[in-house]
């Protein structure tokens, strides 16, 4: 890219101007937070994209994505290509309009070795660990983005390989924590098997997002510039092992009450930084060497017709 | 027999590599039997000698998947009722089992590993809940596959296969109840 061709990043830190340009970013769910986080991504000049999500825009996104009127009837990851190229018309955007589970598994292997950094960004948590089985074996590291109930506060997890645990190991930890707190569980549609939409502020759902995107930043920054404010930022965290973060923003919410209420000058927004234990039976992240190969399995659900045919063969 | 790629015996090969994915255990493999790689050729345990130990990778011949399905046939034959069978679904292995409830009802099921998030999970077959129960969340039920909602701390499935089976029964016998309640009698 020539320099005039790169005026509109001259307000984007020299330093990590070329670390941004060459990544490519993965993003697997790309509706509140994930389209969020693709905009403000293209912005700082990243132009590399994976972009995965089986859903169509309709007019209740309209309030919280990065997604226009015109845009309604088209799939996500369409119109959010659409929005990259508006902003950098030298993007160069990949997308899949399926589910996680039924992008060929083959090429699955293919965009995850492609990708500098995977975000894991969906409503469904079958769909969170199979990014993380799939991620984990070939090495990338991943950030997972969770929102909690009307959005009050969400979680924000950091997974690299052979570095902090995994997406599985680190939720295993959360629920033997915090098991029975229904304050952050959000519904399940039994229908679907998705976490169920909720009211919320966007500017609640973007805060959180935020944090994620200066993670995904500093991952990507560490690349060119291991020693740069930017980079240490989320290396810091990793040094102290706290790869799970917590982002309220509503002031005395859940375990932030109890962990915070008490200090002097505390309010929301907060966070809250935890470390995660492993598993040690961890099928992902406990026996590298001898995991086997996520891409050889069938991870997509089998069918009712499928499952009778099945049972009638003798 | 030789270590020249050409005077590698593939047929023994075969049968090294076999024999070491139904081991289930890499360690269990005697080192007369074991595979490795010195500067891209097939060399096999037993023409080891005089090589530089050091340059040799050894290639892992045991399949989890193996050492799994074993494990899972042990606690099958030990712990799950009489008749249950092996069943593969959609490229899927699973088990398929017929639970009795206290009411008398039975139920056809099927528990399977799954290998998007490493959880057991099970779906019933018979009877057809689809036509006697429409409310799928009162029901612990994900409607669309007829999948159990074994566990909610792991998205509906179990870590173990044992554990999905024994929540599989509590399923049964409090969907017996709730058919004729309306009302599950205990969460899951």
């Amino acid at each position: 890219m020539s320099d005039s061709e790169d005026a509109w990043l001259a307000r984007i830190d020299p330093t990590h101007k070329a670390a941004f340009q060459s990544a490519t970013v993965m993003v697997v769910g790309n509706g509140s937070v994930g389209s969020y986080l693709v905009e403000q991504l293209a912005r700082v000049g990243v132009q590399y994209f994976i972009l995965i999500d089986p859903d169509t825009v309709e007019e209740p996104n309209l309030s919280r994505t990065v997604f226009l009127r015109d845009d309604i009837g088209r799939k996500k990851t369409e119109a959010l290509r659409r929005r990259v190229l508006a902003i950098n018309p030298n993007a160069r955007v990949i997308t899949e309009e399926m589910q996680y589970e039924l992008v060929p598994r083959e090429m699955m292997r293919r965009y995850i070795n492609s990708a500098t950094i995977v975000v894991a960004a969906t409503d469904t948590m079958r769909t969170q660990y199979a990014i993380n089985r799939d991620a984990y074996f070939v090495g990338r590291p991943v950030v997972y983005i969770g929102i909690y109930a009307a959005a009050k506060a969400g979680e924000i997890i950091t997974c690299i390989p052979t570095k902090t645990p995994c997406f599985r190991c680190v939720v295993g930890t959360l629920r033997e924590t915090f098991d029975g707190s229904d304050e952050v569980r959000r519904e399940t549609d039994y229908g679907t098997g998705r976490v169920a939409g909720v009211i919320a502020l966007p500017c609640d759902i973007h805060h959180i997002s935020t944090t994620a995107i200066r993670m995904i930043l500093s991952i990507i920054a560490s690349l060119q510039a291991e020693n740069s404010n930017l980079a240490l930022y989320l290396a810091g965290a990793m040094q102290r092992h706290l790869s799970v973060t917590l982002v309220n923003v509503e002031q005395d919410f859940w375990i932030f009450k109890e962990l915070l209420g008490g200090s002097p000058g505390q309010y929301a927004a907060q966070s809250i930084w935890l470390v995660p234990q492993n598993d040690r039976e961890c099928p992902v992240c406990a026996k590298r060497a001898d995991a086997s190969d996520p891409f050889s399995a069938n991870i997509t659900e089998v069918s009712n017709e499928e499952l009778i045919r099945a049972a009638k063969q003798p | 027999m030789g270590s020249d790629p050409t005077e590698v015996d593939l047929n023994k090969l075969r049968d090294l590599v076999r024999r070491g994915q139904h081991t289930g255990n890499d360690a269990l493999v005697p080192k007369t039997e074991r595979v490795f790689v010195d500067k891209g050729k097939i060399v096999m345990g037993e023409d080891l000698d005089g090589r530089d130990r050091q340059a040799l990778t050894r290639i892992v011949t045991e399949t989890p998947f193996a050492a799994r399905r074993d494990d899972e046939q042990n606690i099958v034959s030990r712990k799950f009722p009489p008749g249950a069978k092996p069943m593969t679904a959609g490229g899927v292995a699973g088990w398929l089992y017929d639970v009795t409830c206290e009411l008398g009802t039975t139920y056809t099921f099927w528990t399977y590993f799954d290998e998007a998030d490493g959880y057991y999970k099970t779906r019933v077959l018979e009877p057809h809940i689809e036509e006697f129960w429409c409310e799928p969340h009162r029901g612990h039920i994900f409607t669309s596959t007829n999948r159990l909602c074994l566990d909610t701390r792991y998205g509906g499935g179990a870590p173990t296969l044992e554990k999905a089976f024994s929540r599989t029964v509590l399923w049964a016998n409090g969907f017996s109840v709730a058919l004729q309640t309306g009302t599950f009698p205990f969460s899951l």
